[in-house]
């Protein structure tokens, strides 16, 4: 600085500028910076100067989410200085007593109006909250009970697929059991389960072929099948189309692999009634 | 190589009729300002503290600072560019080095507004070009204190004990630095 406390050059509020003064001369620099606007303006065009650095930087973009956050932000703020409220003033000191009784005033007025968009917020979100506790409870209730549904579906596929599980064909009298099979078909989602009992087991080179036969057209593979030294096989949910009325259904003796078509001996038939 | 920072100055104009706006309570104006200024200044709050982050509240704060104060802004006493990145830059400093206030005291920060000389579009890239031809021809050790010192906010001292140099090669180096880049500014 030079004897009338002005620092002389240029660098001098540049290295202001970009914080690198330290201690002492930092605050010698600051105390005469609040008494000098020709030094605050020579600060002013040394910041200028100081920011290219900042705008010689390669360029990023903001994330993409920022945006939406600051503008929720903003909103909150906006709502939160909505209430008048919110605006009392402090009292600037030296006002007459009249003054101050009359701010008093203000403030309880502003006070009162508080509590009263206090008690209506209240008000509002303890019903709000009421919604929201009820619309829990409901998805809680529909929540259980999917998970019923799915316990239950999960023990029936383990007695029903599992290898351990004991499969018993119940016949009358001393009756030989005669191969059967049960087909389960919802034609509006495709949904098809398909069991069978007491059919032979087929040599590797020849599969069991499970068909829908439907109203109009040509029978469609609904899959095919092996059983088990008992008799016992089945289709669960093979890739139907969806929406085909079934006539009937059958199962075909085709070669290892299936075919497009039927080619072999017909094993079951059942009809639609 | 990523574009550099560009903030046009033919757009000055159209700051001063947005914080116009935005003090008269206008979101819209403060998102059209946001998707003006976000990424010059993301990327100097992105490069001081490293980390998205804290660059992201960085960010946020200085544009609500914008929507709280945008009655005060008076272009007569520097541009809006200027300011804003200032600010950014300042408020990346103290988060990076968990202080409360950094280089101007809060009242100076009030009174001083930065200039720019910038007055076509043409003339800033022609400008810009210069300032980095500059900056790419000064010294390791220069550009490195210069480095320190802005985008690290450390002052001298803290400059010297960084690099291991004395003190007083550290202060020459930053002048010399600081008259390089005065000579590329106003040629």
């Amino acid at each position: 600085m030079n004897a009338s406390g002005h620092p002389q050059l240029d660098e001098d509020f540049e290295l202001y500028a970009l914080g690198a003064l330290d201690g002492e001369e930092r605050q010698t620099f600051e105390l005469h910076l609040r008494q000098c606007s020709e030094c605050r303006q020579r600060l002013a065009e040394a910041q200028g100067r100081v920011s290219v650095l900042g705008r010689s930087t390669d360029i990023q973009p903001a994330p993409p989410g920022l945006k939406l956050r600051l503008m929720e932000q903003l909103e909150s703020a906006r709502l939160a200085e909505a209430s008048p409220a919110f605006r009392v003033q402090p009292s600037p000191s030296g006002r007459s007593f009249t003054l101050l009784r009359w701010d008093v005033f203000l403030l309880a007025g502003a006070l009162l109006i508080l509590v009263i968009i206090g008690t209506t917020m209240v008000e509002r979100l303890r019903n709000h909250n009421r919604d929201l506790e009820s619309q829990v409870s409901t998805l809680q209730a529909s929540l259980q009970r999917e998970k019923e549904v799915a316990n239950t579906a999960r023990a029936l596929f383990h007695v029903w697929f599992s290898s351990d599980s004991i499969k018993v064909t119940l016949v009358p009298g001393s009756q030989h059991p005669a191969p059967e099979g049960k087909a389960f078909y919802e034609p509006m989602s495709g949904g098809l389960v398909f069991y069978t009992v007491n059919l032979p087991t087929l040599p590797h080179n020849q599969t069991y072929q499970l068909w829908l036969v439907p109203n109009l057209g040509n029978p469609i593979s609904a899959g095919i099948f092996n059983t088990d030294r008992q008799g016992n096989g089945g289709v669960l949910l093979p890739r139907l189309p969806s929406g085909v009325k079934a006539k009937a259904f059958a199962v075909t003796v085709e070669p290892a692999g299936g075919k497009t078509q039927p080619t072999g001996p017909k094993v079951l038939v059942g009809a639609v009634s | 190589m990523a574009p550099s920072i560009q903030i046009k100055p033919e757009e000055q104009g159209a700051d001063l009729r947005l914080m116009q706006r935005i003090a008269a309570g206008d979101q819209a104006a403060l998102a059209t300002l946001y998707d003006r200024y976000s990424s010059a200044l993301y990327s100097v709050a992105k490069r001081v503290l490293t980390d998205t982050g804290a660059a992201e509240e960085i960010l946020q704060d200085v544009f609500l600072q914008v929507w709280r104060n945008a009655s005060r802004f008076d272009p007569q006493r520097g541009s809006l560019s200027g300011w804003l990145l200032v600010t950014t830059r300042n408020r990346a400093i103290d988060r990076l080095r968990r202080r409360s206030s950094q280089g101007l005291d809060p009242a100076a920060e009030e009174l001083v507004m930065p200039r720019a000389s910038l007055e076509t579009s043409a003339a800033q890239d022609e400008m810009m070009a210069r300032v980095k031809a500059a900056l790419g021809a000064l010294a390791p050790g220069q550009r490195e204190a210069l480095e320190m010192a802005y985008f690290e906010g450390l002052t001298h001292t803290e400059i010297a004990e960084r690099s291991g140099e004395p003190l007083g090669t550290v202060k020459t180096r930053l002048r010399t630095a600081l008259q390089v880049l005065k000579k590329a500014l106003n040629p």
